[in-house]
């Protein structure tokens, strides 16, 4: 009971945050010089009855007035300019659902080669499989994903020609998968290493192993899980942004996902795209966070939800 | 840099030694294929409201006018099936073709063009005021539309044929409003093609109409329209055959696609640095003699090998590919603004008008903004900006790269500008009422010798009469130097000629219905 009346003051909190963030987002998205209706070939009267249809001529405070009225109604209202008429919330449930499957299946992969390698290496450290391994997580680190992504379409699509260039075509996701997990895993390789090192070094081990408990149980059983707190702290921002996707992944692979407007809609002063997916994207990240408080306390109850 | 960097990976491998396209069609049978055209925010194919060449591109697949392209690129007549124009050129009548239907199956009516330039003005989108020599549209029965004009217009079939003026049907868009034609169901079209699935910000499938009444001519049966972004993919796709044509790629591997996709299409356009002549424009632009001298100094041959795109040094600002019955090309009629073969003679008047104007050697020459919205035509302006220094002394203008550039313009809140016009048709008048008073003109240029020639030159039902009306057009703006015209550009694309034939180039804009298996 507890902990349920915690959880709701957190979502309280979640909402005044999300109402913060909205109306920062409002007005600095207007302080951008432009709007949605410029082009070499359009007249001014003509933009000037566009502004006046959208509303874009009144006062920045009704614009927000309205805006938040309308969102209070769960209308964010239509794109402007990247999906001329379509409604935001549509927009962004569609691509939403697209970067979702392929950044699962992104964190999956990178959880399942990240934590179990972290471990290897912080286990056998400053061995042969350690060293390995830390130039691996190094150099994925350190080179970005367009380039990744580059060489693996180079690779795979334009010469070998296993896999096609599309998103759309059949085996279309495992390259945009590979971009997308290679970063989380090398980070989560380094996490987990450094993370078991600490770990190794506490005193409640060094008694575990002192009172003549089997080093399967004490590096199993006690090291591990509590070196898992370090790791849950990034998965959750984490899971907030692979889910949504990345800008070079889906923008390379022609993936139709959420990732690409968080750049696309501030560069075409798509406004209603701008907040629609500011808000989504704060509402994850707000909620990935609870969760993974929530989550702390199963691992070590000494963390209060607070 | 990011793209840049991507695409010389790209390119160095591929120069490595793969280049060969692929495809696979049988001769004579219905082809199927992929193509890139733009990106999802291109993709409006909503007639009122469609701006970009993808856009409209695809507008002309999936709707036609009174008239349309045909497999040559000649503007014919499309849903109207006859035309009577009246001794005065002022009154045009259409009678529709018998065979002609919406794909729901309702007939296409003149009603519906009646609507659809009605539906057009309301948009009030880039090119509302495209039928604006249409002073009305009457439709006396259900197959006969009776169009008036304002003036004697000899380019009217080429803007009939433009998209913007295609017919729309009035049910759809009042029951579906604000995302009337965003979603295949959302819209009823009239043309060759429907649209069968669209994956948002992923692909557009068009399927054709076996109740189209040209249907028998149409050789392209499916058409997947892949909504790309970045152009390193869309080079890519080419390369790996996933897609025969791609509307944009990475210009600088311009030189490894060449013979290996690359085509190159008359332009249509120009390259010029807008002058703000406005009241708030600078005062020392204000001069005429300071204009021509800035025009002058500009090494324009170099710009053209900057930019390696085989382009055209502008002496005019007229483009050329216009031309007359004859097979004149109309700029080699024109007299021109400077004389392009003799460089080093322009650069001494130059200095000669400069140091007139009081700004000997660029002495005391005022600070000025010169404003881009690329980093390309900055590069370009940074170019111009070293000949002004090394020519006339002139070290006071910078160059800045804005993101506000089109409100800047239109408010007039600038010095000096990049500025581009690309026909949307090649009638000469497309390009010079960019400069009449009243136009999108943004250099605030007002001139009523310049405006009468122009309306002249429309209204002259005589060729040679038009044209000489034209050429006064060209010369009072040689005279007054509100642009500085630059170069003349190509327009430039991929397509696999290797396995494939019949893509129809207009003016920028493509259609692949003739395209067909070699």
């Amino acid at each position: 009971m507890e902990l349920f009346q915690k959880i709701i003051k957190r979502v309280l909190l979640a909402v005044f945050s999300l109402f913060v963030i909205v109306t920062i987002t409002f007005f600095l998205m207007n302080l951008i010089p432009g709007d949605p209706f410029m082009s070499e070939k359009a007249n001014p009267e003509a933009q000037a009855a566009l502004r006046a249809k959208y509303g874009l001529d009144q006062p920045i405070y009704i614009q927000y007035g309205k805006y938040l009225n309308g969102l209070l109604h769960g209308d964010m209202g239509n794109s402007y300019v990247l999906q001329k008429g379509r409604a935001i919330s549509t927009i962004v449930t569609e691509s939403f659902a697209v970067s979702m499957s392929l950044g699962i299946r992104a964190l999956i992969l990178a959880i399942l080669i990240g934590v179990p390698l972290g471990c290897i290496a912080g286990l056998w450290k400053n061995k042969v499989p350690d060293a390995c391994i830390r130039v691996i997580s190094a150099v994925g680190i350190s080179v970005p994903g367009y380039v990744i992504a580059a060489v693996l379409m180079l690779l795979l699509a334009v010469q070998l020609r296993v896999l096609p260039t599309s998103y759309n075509r059949p085996g279309g996701t495992v390259m945009p998968i590979i971009t997308l997990s290679l970063y989380p895993t090398c980070y989560l390789i380094r996490l987990t290493r450094a993370s078991i090192l600490e770990v190794l070094n506490q005193d409640y081990l060094r008694t575990e192993r002192a009172k003549g408990m089997s080093e399967r149980v004490v590096i199993f059983v006690h090291a591990l899980k509590n070196s898992l707190i370090p790791i849950i702290t990034y998965l959750g921002p984490l899971t907030a942004s692979i889910l949504t996707g990345g800008f070079v992944a889906e923008s390379v692979f022609n993936v139709p996902g959420l990732g690409r407007y968080f750049v696309s809609a501030i560069n075409s002063r798509d406004y209603t795209l701008i907040m629609g997916t500011t808000i989504f994207y704060a509402a994850l990240i707000i909620f990935m966070n609870l969760v993974c408080d929530i989550l702390y306390q199963v691992v070590d109850p000494r963390i209060k939800l607070d | 840099m990011k793209k840049k960097l991507l695409s010389l990976v790209l390119g160095v491998t591929m120069a490595l030694g793969m280049c060969s396209v692929t495809g696979t069609a049988a001769e004579g049978e219905e082809v199927s294929f992929a193509v890139c055209g733009g990106s999802e925010d291109a993709m409006v194919i909503d007639t009122g409201r469609s701006a970009t060449l993808c856009g409209l591109s695809a507008c002309r697949h999936l709707y036609e006018g009174l008239y349309k392209l045909d497999a040559e690129g000649n503007v014919v007549l499309g849903q109207a099936e006859n035309v009577e124009i009246s001794e005065d050129e002022l009154t045009y009548t259409f009678t529709l073709r018998d065979d002609i239907t919406w794909s729901d199956g309702e007939p296409v009516t003149a009603e519906d063009f009646v609507y659809g330039w009605q539906y057009l003005k309301d948009c009030s989108a880039d090119y509302s005021s495209i039928l604006d020599m249409v002073a009305g549209a009457e439709a006396a029965d259900e197959k006969t539309l009776v169009v008036t004009l304002n003036y004697a217009c000899s380019y009217l079939p080429s803007v009939l044929a433009f998209p913007s003026t295609y017919p729309v049907r009035q049910d759809y868009v009042e029951e579906y409003g604000d995302s009337y034609a965003t979603d295949p169901d959302l819209a009823v079209y009239n043309g060759a093609y429907t649209v069968t699935d669209w994956t948002h910000q992923q692909s557009l499938v068009m399927t054709k109409r076996a109740d189209y009444y040209n249907a028998a001519e149409i050789t392209a049966g499916e058409i997947t329209w892949e909504l790309m972004t970045d152009t390193s993919t869309m080079m890519a796709s080419f390369q790996s055959g996933d897609i025969i044509y791609s509307d944009s790629y990475p210009e600088q591997e311009a030189g490894m696609l060449t013979d290996n996709g690359l085509h190159f299409a008359p332009g249509y356009n120009n390259y010029c640095i807008m002058l703000n002549v406005s009241e708030s424009g600078p005062e020392v632009l204000k001069d005429v003699n300071v204009r021509k001298a800035l025009s002058l100094a500009i090494d324009r041959d170099r710009l053209v090998s900057i930019r390696n795109m085989e382009d055209e040094a502008a002496a005019t600002y007229t483009p050329d590919g216009l031309t007359n019955e004859a097979g004149e090309d109309f700029i080699d009629t024109v007299t021109p603004w400077y004389d392009l073969s003799d460089y080093e003679a322009n650069c001494e008047e130059a200095k000669a008008l400069l140091a007139e104007a009081g700004y000997p050697d660029g002495e005391g020459f005022p600070t000025l903004t010169y404003i881009v919205n690329t980093d390309d035509r900055r590069e370009m302006a940074e170019a111009v900006l070293g000949d002004w220094s090394a020519v006339l002394g002139i070290n006071s203008i910078t160059v800045e790269t804005v993101e506000s550039f089109f409100a800047q313009r239109q408010s007039k809140d600038y010095d000096m500008s990049y500025f581009g016009w690309y026909m949307d048709y090649p009638d000469i008048s497309n390009m010079l009422n960019t400069m009449t008073t009243g136009s999108n003109n943004d250099a605030g240029y007002s001139s009523e010798a310049y405006d009468e020639a122009y309306n002249t030159a429309i209204s002259s039902a005589d060729q040679e009469a038009q044209w000489e009306a034209y050429r006064q057009c060209e010369a009072i703006l040689a005279e007054d130097v509100p642009v500085i015209p630059l170069l003349h550009s190509q327009n430039t694309y991929l397509f696999d000629d290797f396995n494939y034939d019949g893509l129809v180039y207009y003016c920028g804009n493509f259609y692949f219905g003739y395209v067909h298996a070699l």
